[in-house]
């Protein structure tokens, strides 16, 4: 089979596609997979193993089988070894895989910080952030004890009672998008922005 | 600034929808939501003069490939392993492209030939803000979460595509790989081999998304690219004065070849670009830039086929690539022998 993209050489890659019975191939010669960056795409390329550290290996974690070893993790917060949300194993990340879902980040937190350290340099975020976030932050808030929530709204009502407005508002956005109201949704979104930045509403 | 190599400058965004798996982890329905979802945002906005959606899985592979050849999607998208529904939302002025459920739900992409990371940067957050709507899956700690950490944070890759012919000449190649690397900058050939590409097409990025500010990001590849682009102009310049009759020599002959050849492979082409490039910037060929950069996008394997409408045999190819340049030259005046 010759390279579809050149027609000139062997082709020695091959991909595939079927959806809703339509088939679609494509047969690529290394040369020309490498000229449209094909090349490292099949496979995900990163072994996940490098950038984890021996005290980190599935040796010490799971055990010499891969499989659980229930004191270790068990004890260990934020240690779980599957995501509830998507089912992704942390196994199949360090195998190659990528991570599965936003909750995978919380889930595996403690052995993601060693990663992301190894990987970027530093692990915490410095840049923007959307001016508005759907769900609440993944860090659980912090107890307050009813007398401070009194002494804070009798304090500061009006603060409070913007914060009471934002939640409401975001959870129209959330409506609005459900029923793909995009205008009144970006609306909203704007309302917010001025609560936030102090104007009067 | 005084730009000598830079070919185009790019901004891509990673971001993700809460409440969904990543794509490599969502059933067909969830991509059909997602899909849905963020067209429902952008296909009223006017930014880039409006959006039009192609669906990938519609369009055939040769029409995929162009997309990328044109760097409008990304192979991965292409070849959409994955089998879902995928999609590409590109702006009417051809400057931004919207990927839907390539290895993140959405990659939003500004590519300019102008040197002007700041103003990439606004154009992509104009994007990034309306689709905010749709709740990003994000994290105080980590900022943008993304399918590979690679990406975490601010989900943002900044590239440069530069033309550096004279630093390859010159076997400096190899030093600045070893010192960008040390610096977290991948540079990589755009066409061909790593170390030697054909035309001498690298691209400068970002290896490191989280724990800086997107400013921070730009301003390192931004400085990186402008200390390249300072050495390649000073060795080019070198080189010519050396001996400058050679030089021009040198230039006029791959022009000669370009404009008047009636077989041109695509790497021969790119070769012959990287020289008329050259004699361009420093004042050997009085030509137009934008015509040699429209060239060098509409000979590709895939997109000249596009071009013209119909798949063809190599040996077509190279003669209707020929053509192509002539054409684009405006020396379509010069018949054709026999």
């Amino acid at each position: 089979m010759l390279c579809q993209r050149c027609g000139e050489r062997q082709a020695t890659f091959h991909y595939q596609q079927n959806v809703n019975g339509k088939k679609t191939e494509l047969y690529l010669c290394e040369q020309c997979r490498k000229e449209i960056g094909m090349d490292g795409f099949s496979g995900n390329s990163l072994n996940w193993n490098d950038f984890f550290g021996v005290f980190d290996s599935p040796l010490s974690l799971f055990g010499g089988n891969g499989g659980m070893s229930s004191e270790r993790v068990g004890v260990q917060k934020n240690n779980a070894y599957v995501c509830e949300y998507c089912g992704m194993r942390f196994e199949d990340f360090r195998n190659g895989g990528n991570l599965g879902c936003g909750h995978c980040y919380e889930t595996f937190k403690e052995r993601l910080d060693g990663v992301l350290k190894r990987l970027h340099g530093g692990n915490r975020h410095k840049g923007r952030l959307p001016e508005i976030s759907m769900e609440e932050p993944l860090e659980k808030p912090k107890t307050i004890d009813e007398e401070e929530v009194v002494e804070m709204k009798e304090n500061n009502e009006q603060v409070a009672c913007q914060e009471t407005n934002i939640i409401e508002l975001k959870s129209k956005i959330k409506k609005a998008v459900a029923s793909e109201e995009y205008e009144e949704a970006a609306r909203l979104r704007d309302i917010i922005r001025r609560i936030e930045a102090g104007e009067e509403i | 600034m005084k730009n000598t190599s830079i070919i185009s400058e790019r901004i891509r965004l990673a971001r993700n929808l809460e409440g969904y798996p990543f794509p490599a982890r969502m059933s067909y329905h969830e991509s059909e939501e997602v899909v849905d979802k963020v067209w429902g945002v952008i296909k009223d906005t006017d930014i880039g003069g409006g959006f039009s959606l192609t669906l990938i899985n519609d369009s055939d592979m040769n029409d995929r490939l162009s997309l990328v050849e044109t760097h409008m999607i990304s192979p991965e998208l292409a070849a959409n392993e994955r089998r879902l529904c995928a999609a590409a939302a590109i702006s009417k002025d051809g400057q931004i492209s919207i990927m839907i459920n390539e290895e993140d739900h959405i990659r939003i992409q500004v590519i300019r030939k102008e040197v002007d990371l700041d103003n990439i940067l606004v154009t992509a957050q104009k994007v990034d803000k309306l689709l905010e709507v749709l709740g990003y899956a994000v994290n105080s700690e980590y900022g943008y979460l993304t399918a590979c950490p690679t990406n975490v944070g601010t989900g943002m890759r900044v590239s440069v595509m530069m033309h550096l012919p004279a630093l390859v000449m010159t076997k400096q190649m190899s030093g600045i790989f070893e010192s960008c690397n040390r610096l977290n900058i991948e540079v990589r050939g755009l066409y061909g081999e790593h170390s030697n590409p054909d035309g001498n097409m690298f691209q400068i990025s970002n290896r490191v998304t989280l724990g800086q500010t997107e400013e921070e990001f730009i301003a390192l590849v931004g400085r990186i690219s402008e200390q390249l682009d300072q050495r390649e102009s000073d060795i080019r310049e070198r080189i010519y004065k050396q001996d400058k009759v050679a030089f021009e020599d040198k230039i006029c002959r791959s022009y000669g070849v370009f404009s008047n050849a009636r077989i041109m492979s695509g790497k021969e082409a790119l070769n012959l670009i990287s020289d008329i490039r050259m004699g361009i910037t420093l004042g050997i060929l009085d030509l137009p830039m934008d015509v040699v950069d429209e060239i060098m996008s509409l000979i590709q394997t895939a997109t000249i086929q596009k071009y013209v409408g119909r798949e063809m045999e190599i040996n077509e190819r190279d003669m209707v690539r020929a053509d192509v340049i002539r054409d684009k030259l405006n020396l379509t005046a010069v018949k054709k022998e026999g």
